[in-house]
């Protein structure tokens, strides 16, 4: 029998999960190491985006116990068609998390919080993703950047570099 | 480790761009003055060259005009697109070379070219920019004259800059025989100079007609052979300390087949062992050699070409094709290419600036004889 703990969110909605699957949390495993989290563990996060942890805790989870009960034989042949279903669902999570800008940087926030480096580096490679092709007025709008460049100062680096702004 | 928010957008920040491409990381100089800044940081510059997921690979290959017998054969130039090589269309990249010539590198994204204008280049594929370099003033001994010339190329981690580096091979015309010592001379690309050193003595080493510097943290290296025992040798060269040292290399027939190259993280060699028809991985921990993987027994392998990702290999086939084995499918795959003479190399996209002034343009000449000459 799994032993369960219980997160509470920000906006106080309880979440039952399996210890295997929070202690990716290097936060919430130390939490429960130090004693701390007796009954409901209170987290600084809102529902809406624990539930997105929690979604990619559980897939990475999955993953982790299906290869250490795989023997060696055969396993990579059979990581190759895992992958493929892993690729498939990252993909899905990827494209909810494109669709809405705030969940993703609520999300980046919950994975620093929690401690979470795999989520981290999967986020930023989503935001780099998304912003390769972009022009830089797209992406002071995206960042809430200011543009501190007079107009000169901008076009001698578009004219020196002409072919990087072509599509 | 939890840092604050602000701290922490601009560690995401960093960490996005870190993972971008040069094209995107030119434009985007443009969003503002911190963005420009980081992005011409030497150290960004050099962190965002350390991505093995961006590595891609290039292809050089010699080719034959079959129709006429007295053409001279040509040399193709190709990189596939796809770094993980599931699909393998490749770009001619020919054409984009600024000047004719034989290459080097590529190094950190960036090659060398030895220009058949007798101009020495160098030149980043990804950000379109070369340079001519400053003329090389190097007194060399009497009746001596550069018998071969190779490069090396590097960060230096002392000072944070990129060094090219060309060692000459003389020869004595006196003694009509290789002279006991080569030259070395260091140029910077942040001062647009060359600083000459102190020859080495290298009258010992057989140096084969071409061997490609392998840079690792600080350490350019190639591989040599001793003329005594013919026992390999790496030949390494601080770019901070500017000294020169030597690591034996593991105990191998003369006579095997040897390509040498960085395999993961780790200066390795990938063996052809003749009699046994297998493929060894020799990788050198802590200045010891040990055999971490071998493969086979395999029928019709000529040569090893070089190292891929994850243990993977290229080998140059008897039927002149050129496969990639990867060990842990146990599965040799053909790239389609029929040629020979083929090298491999990883090329990943670099913001190393190369960009010279234009004044530069004339003041370089180098003679013939530096382009190679063979014994």
């Amino acid at each position: 029998m799994a032993i369960m703990y219980a997160l509470k969110s920000s906006d106080n909605e309880i979440f039952e999960v399996e210890q295997k699957v929070i202690e990716q949390s290097e936060t919430i495993k130390k939490m429960i190491e130090d004693g701390a989290a007796t009954g409901e563990i209170p987290l600084q996060v809102s529902s809406k985006t624990l539930a997105k942890v929690l979604e990619w805790c559980k897939q990475r989870q999955h993953k982790t116990v299906e290869n250490e009960n795989d023997d060696n034989k055969g396993k990579r042949k059979k990581e190759r068609d895992e992958d493929d279903d892993i690729k498939e669902w990252e993909n899905k999570f990827s494209d909810e998390l494109k669709a809405d800008k705030d969940v993703l940087f609520d999300l980046l926030l919950a994975s620093n919080y929690l401690d979470l480096p795999a989520l981290l580096s999967f986020l930023c490679q989503l935001v780099a993703d998304m912003v390769a092709g972009k022009m830089p007025e797209e992406i002071r709008r995206m960042f809430n950047i200011e543009n501190d460049f007079t107009p000169e100062e901008e076009k001698a680096i578009t004219a020196e570099h002409g072919w990087a702004f072509q599509p | 480790m939890v840092i604050s928010n602000e701290d922490f957008f601009e560690d995401v920040v960093y960490a996005v761009l870190v993972m971008l491409p040069v094209k995107s990381l030119i434009r985007f100089r443009c969003v503002c003055k911190s963005w420009d800044a980081l992005i011409k940081d030497p150290k960004f510059i050099s962190k965002h060259l350390k991505n093995d997921n961006k590595i891609r690979l290039i292809v050089t290959y010699t080719v034959v005009d079959e129709e006429d017998q007295f053409a001279y054969p040509t040399e193709a130039f190709h990189l596939f697109i796809d770094e993980t090589l599931k699909d393998l269309t490749r770009e001619d990249l020919d054409p984009h070379q600024p000047i004719c010539g034989y290459f080097g590198g590529p190094y950190e994204g960036v090659f060398s070219i030895f220009g058949i204008n007798n101009r020495l280049h160098l030149w980043n594929l990804a950000t379109k920019e070369h340079r001519p370099l400053p003329k090389c003033k190097t007194n060399f001994p009497r009746y001596t004259r550069i018998f071969r010339t190779n490069t090396g190329f590097g960060w230096d981690p002392n000072t944070y800059e990129y060094k090219f580096i060309l060692l000459f091979t003389l020869w004595d015309q006196k003694r009509n025989a290789l002279y006991d010592f080569s030259h070395v001379s260091v140029y910077t690309l942040s001062t647009n100079s060359w600083k000459n050193f102190e020859s080495f003595k290298s009258s010992h080493y057989h140096m084969p007609c071409s061997f490609d510097c392998t840079y690792l943290d600080g350490f350019c290296y190639w591989l040599l052979q001793f003329r005594s025992n013919g026992h390999r040798v790496l030949l390494s060269f601080h770019l901070g300390e500017e000294v020169f040292q030597e690591i034996q290399g593991p105990p191998l027939p003369e006579s095997t087949e040897v390509a040498f190259g960085l395999n993961g993280n780790s200066l390795s060699l990938l063996i052809l062992d003749n009699k046994a028809s297998c493929l060894e991985i020799w990788t050198l921990k802590e200045n010891n050699w040990f055999k971490q993987l071998t493969a086979g027994p395999f029928v019709g392998i000529f040569k090893p070409l070089g190292f891929w990702k994850n243990d993977a290999f290229f080998v140059e086939s008897h039927s002149n094709q050129i496969l990639l084995y990867d060990p842990h499918m146990d599965e040799m795959r053909d790239l389609g290419i029929k040629s020979s003479y083929f090298s491999v190399y990883h090329y990943t996209e670099s913001l190393i600036p190369i960009k010279g002034d234009e004044s530069f343009l004339d003041s370089f000449h180098i003679p013939w004889h530096v382009l190679s000459m063979d014994e």
